[in-house]
């Protein structure tokens, strides 16, 4: 028959042909060529129609088994072709992966931004609150609220920058706690940290006229040297490591009695005794002391009735210790090779 | 103040190394900064001794420790032994005038009490043991006469001055206050003219010493002298320290008179000096002390609780213990029930209540006994308020925008008026002066962060830093009647490129980088062409927001003197909108948007933003984005115009989505509007 002699020559080219083509693009072409709405096979298979009913059950299974055959090489060949050419377009897409990536950018913190920032998380973890004032202070303020009588030496003109109309650049951020004081005065507790510029009419290689202080006040009943011991301790181990000590050393402030100096051991050589700490194996960082009954008086509470302790740090000082960083005045000049290292 | 250690042992028995003596006295509060080494020589040529000095650093409140024997003290307190009382010779009691001398005290504020001694003198070297001590610890032998007065002072702590007695006319001193454009020629050689009031010591005709600081040359003491007057005196401290500040005279007496001396010491300096001058052979005292002692209190009982000394150092130490501190320091007490009565000699000025005994105490137990003891209490909250929580929003936000933070001074050169070029009337012009300065460059505060910006970008454009992006949050100063405001600005300063690298390319930070930034800070924002002449007359724009002028953004005039290129914006920061990096969440729509380009060209002079914001009106709720991604002048664009084009994305309302019709008849509309509003000729 005609028809069937038809089917088993475009099968038999069919099959040829698919083994001859090269591209999965060129497969699907073929396929609608041959078994698309007018492909080949499809038009040969329309021609069914013609023939008699007797004949058509077994040229139909044939036609079926045929386009079976030639759907089944399309598909082999085409997985085999496809994977070929994955592995060749990979192949193609390697990069060298030893070259360097696009390169984010990330800003950098101020050092002593980051020192004050990082504090505060310290002391707001204590139950601290944050109190700030301003830079420019009356004496009051700045002094004598602080227990600085009119002759005492850190009022010389010769250590504070004034104004014309006798107001002063604070010397400390200890006003903060004045204010705070006298603002939550007679009631307690208070716990604040106060940081900020502050100013000094000196500049050298270890003095910049202006720089940074983080203060901090307790006001409540039954408070200790011990309790400042304790809260110093926490402090430092926090910003330095949980392997430091402190101590304390007397001192004077006119602020706070008893007063003390407090040293972190040093982390450098471990309290052994290196270039940084000089020798001793301990380094300064701060000042601290109970808050003078003078003080709670003027600001309006009863030193029987309450006390408190008060501390003050440079933030320059913690953050060159922090660092090593070994000039003061990089933190002010900007220079963009120190700014990157943050 | 340096303390020989031969010397301290002189009045303390000393058994640790010099080494460990510093350690404890530093631990007591009386910081030691340095142990020395010096070698002294013997009588024996080529023979020397050593000694070790202590140089100590002390807190202005201890006064009582700058004398060796006020540190034998505070040695014998801290090793628990005593004091061998430094010998002296007993002299006639103290009166008005004697038959060699009469001293009158003018001025009774100035001077509690002044005591003359007159002796009769051979003036020569020292003996070597007095050269020893005195540069032991740094002080230069003059004559016996002057070494004496030295010694005395180190080891007394009370200054002594000598004069030459055959000088003094009419044998009188007087104790005043000098008078207007009064001078006196001192032994350094200098003539200052004395500030009025300064307090003198002088004769019927003459200053022959400014008081506690420098002696005179007329009566100062040199070989021809025979006889002297020692004076031993108490002045007051706050016009000691005027006058040597003021004659930049800074004297050994006067540093001491400064911190305040024992007022039970001024007879006993003078004993000791005359039993001094007996030792050397070298001097015979005429008479008795003239002048009158000060008024002291010679041992002031202070009280003190012993519970409210545990309670303050938070230990717990028996009464008899704080009894025995006490004692060591001199300082005897009586019990009175709960209450210590306590002794405090005239040397220690410092200890005047009861917190001072307190600190005493605990400085003597030694702070390194007292224990840790966690806070209790009640609970506080710790937490920023909302202000400073919006603050640290706004340094975040910045951060995130990978700009970098610095910090610089708040000092402000007036010279940057003419720096940068500004108006007669300029706000940056009147800052806040400072009335002593250090250095005319900072002195004043100021009005502005920009010059500050302007000299780091500078400073970095000259090392060559190829760019960079930067912030600073800082205070302004603003002259205001009662007192200047302090203000928050925002200053963001950029030049240059951030670069690239073999797959990207290099980022220039210029003027629109600074704009996009504060865009960021400020959606809301206006921009408005502006006119700082510190400007770039052309790259400039005044920000507006919710109508009131916060700030500027502009590319910095080339005749400020920049290497390159930079743009500075400063921003007020209470004009930043506090809804700044706080979320305010307004549902996604369901539907989804598509995206249509359009491209016109239209007038140069017609600003982007008015035409976006009439897009924006135009489109109302169904154009939910207008991003402006061409700008373009060239040869195809007729003069005077240029070409924008404008990527909308359009968002059907209710998860609906444009039919095509609907996008043409959005489209049509809009260009009409544009057509209308602004002339535009459509390209697409
Ligand atoms: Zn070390």
């Amino acid at each position: 028959m005609e028809l069937i002699d038809r089917l088993k020559r475009v099968t038999a080219e069919a099959l040829a042909k698919i083994e001859v083509l090269d591209s999965v693009t060129a497969l699907q072409d073929y396929r609608v060529s041959l078994l698309g709405k007018k492909g080949e096979l499809t038009g040969i298979l329309r021609g069914m129609g013609t023939l008699s009913p007797a004949d058509r059950p077994s040229v139909g299974q044939l036609a079926n088994e045929v386009r079976d055959q030639i759907e089944v090489a399309l598909e082999a060949k085409t997985a085999a072709l496809a994977a070929t050419e994955l592995a060749a377009k990979l192949k193609q897409e390697r990069v060298d992966v030893t070259l360097p990536g696009r390169q984010p950018y990330h800003a950098h913190v101020h050092p002593l931004n980051r020192i004050i920032e990082e504090a505060t998380e310290i002391f707001l973890g204590l139950g601290f609150s944050v109190a700030e004032g301003p830079e420019i202070e009356s004496e009051y303020y700045n002094f004598e609220a602080l227990n600085v009588p009119p002759l005492h030496p850190a009022r010389d003109m010769q250590d504070s920058f004034y104004l014309h109309d006798g107001h002063v650049l604070r010397t400390q951020t200890s006003p903060v706690q004045v204010r705070t004081m006298q603002a939550l005065s007679p009631h307690y507790p208070i716990r604040i940290i106060s940081p900020g510029k502050v100013y000094r009419r000196d500049d050298d290689a270890t003095h910049s006229p202006m720089f940074h202080q983080i203060e901090g006040l307790v006001i409540d009943k039954d408070i200790s040297l011990a309790h400042l011991k304790s809260m110093l301790l926490m402090f430092a181990r926090q910003m330095f490591g949980a392997e430091r000590e402190i101590r304390l050393r007397p001192s004077y402030f006119p602020f706070t009695e008893p007063s003390a100096e407090v040293d972190v051991s040093c982390g450098t050589c471990g309290g052994r005794g290196c270039r940084v700490c000089k020798g001793t194996g301990w380094v300064e960082i701060l000042g601290c002391g109970m808050v003078h009954p003078a003080v709670l008086s003027m600001s309006g509470y009863d030193p029987e009735e309450v006390n408190g302790f008060a501390f003050g740090m440079g933030v320059e000082r913690i953050a060159m210790l922090k660092y090593n960083v070994e000039d003061l005045r990089h933190f002010f000049v900007n220079d963009y090779r120190f700014v990157r290292q943050f | 103040m340096k303390v020989s250690l031969a010397w301290l042992k002189q009045f303390v028995d000393v058994e640790q190394p010099a080494a460990k003596l510093a350690e404890i006295l530093t631990h007591a509060g009386i910081a030691v900064d340095a142990v020395s080494r010096v070698t002294l020589a013997t009588a024996q040529a080529g023979q020397s001794v050593n000694d070790e000095v202590l140089e100590l650093d002390l807190t202005p409140n201890r006064a009582d420790c700058q004398s060796i024997l006020g540190v034998a003290y505070e040695v014998a307190a801290l090793t628990s032994k005593t004091v061998a009382e430094p010998v002296g010779v007993s002299v006639g009691k103290a009166r008005v005038s004697g038959s060699h001398l009469a001293v009158e005290i003018q001025a009774p504020s100035l001077c509690s009490g002044y005591l003359g001694l007159v002796l009769d003198v051979a003036v020569g070297e020292s003996p070597l043991w007095l050269k020893n001590r005195l540069e032991g610890v740094g002080l230069r032998p003059v004559n016996n006469v002057v070494d004496i007065t030295n010694f005395v002072m180190w080891e007394l702590g009370q200054p002594l001055h000598a004069f030459d007695y055959d000088r003094i006319v009419g044998q009188r001193l007087i104790v005043r206050r000098s008078l207007p454009e009064e001078s006196i020629t001192l032994i350094d050689g200098t003539s200052p003219v004395m500030p009025e009031g300064t307090l003198v010591i002088a004769d019927a005709t003459h200053a022959l010493a400014i008081a506690g600081v420098m002696g005179g040359l007329d009566c100062e003491v040199s070989t021809a002298t025979r006889r002297i007057v020692l004076e031993s005196a108490l002045f007051e401290r706050a016009s000691i320290r005027r006058t040597a500040r003021a004659l930049g005279l800074r004297t050994e007496a006067s540093l001491r008179f400064d911190k305040g001396v024992d007022p039970s010491g001024i007879s006993r300096a003078l004993q000791r000096a005359a039993y001094v001058f007996q030792l050397l052979g070298v001097g015979q005292v005429l008479g008795e002390c003239i002048g009158s002692e000060p008024l002291y209190c010679p041992c002031r009982p202070i009280q003190v609780r012993p519970e409210r000394v545990n309670s303050l150092l938070g230990i717990d130490l028996a009464p008899s213990e704080m009894q025995a501190i006490l004692l060591r320091l001199g300082m005897p007490t009586q019990v009175h029930g709960d209450v210590f009565l306590v002794s405090v000699p005239s040397r220690r000025g410092d200890v005047v209540q009861e917190i001072d005994l307190v600190e005493e105490i605990g400085r003597i137990h030694g702070f390194n006994n007292i224990p840790t003891d966690i806070m209790r209490g009640e609970v506080t909250q710790g937490r920023l308020t909302e202000d400073q929580r919006w603050l640290r929003s706004l340094r975040r936000t910045l951060l995130s925008l990978n700009v970098d933070e610095v910090v610089t001074l708040s000092f402000y050169d007036p010279e940057n008026g003419t720096k940068f070029m500004l108006l007669e009337h300029h706000a940056f012009r009147r800052a806040v002066a400072l009335a002593n300065p250090l250095s005319r460059e900072r002195s004043t505060l100021r009005p502005t962060l920009m010059p500050s910006m302007v000299e780091v970008l500078g400073y970095n454009q000259a090392r060559q830093i190829s760019g960079m992006s930067v912030f600073e949050i800082g205070t302004v100063y603003l002259p205001h009647a009662e007192k200047p405001l302090e203000q928050q600005n925002l200053c963001l300063g950029a030049y240059g490129v951030r670069e690239g690298n073999w797959i990207e390319q290099s980022r220039p930070l210029d003027f629109f980088h600074v704009r996009g930034l504060v865009e960021k800070l400020l959606p809301d924002a206006e921009f408005v062409v502006g006119q700082e002449s510190f400007l770039h007359p052309g790259r400039q724009a005044e920000i507006w927001q919710e109508g009131a002028k916060i700030g500027y953004v502009g590319e910095i005039h080339p005749l400020v003197g920049l290497k390159e290129r930079a743009v500075v914006a400063e921003i007020s920061v209470a004009g930043i909108p506090t809804s700044l990096g706080k979320p305010l969440y307004r549902g996604i729509s369901a539907s989804i948007a598509v995206e249509r380009d359009i491209a016109f060209l239209v007038n140069e002079s017609i600003s982007a933003a008015d035409i976006l914001a009439r897009i924006r009106e135009a489109g109302g709720e169904r154009i939910t984005s207008a991003t402006l991604f061409d700008v373009y002048v060239g040869t195809n664009t007729p003069l005077g115009m240029r070409s924008l084009a404008i990527r909308l994305e359009l968002t059907a309302p209710g998860g609906a989505s444009f039919t095509e019709a609907e996008l043409s008849a959005i489209l049509g509309k809009l260009r009409h509007v544009l057509e209308h509003a602004f002339g535009a000729v459509w390209r697409a």
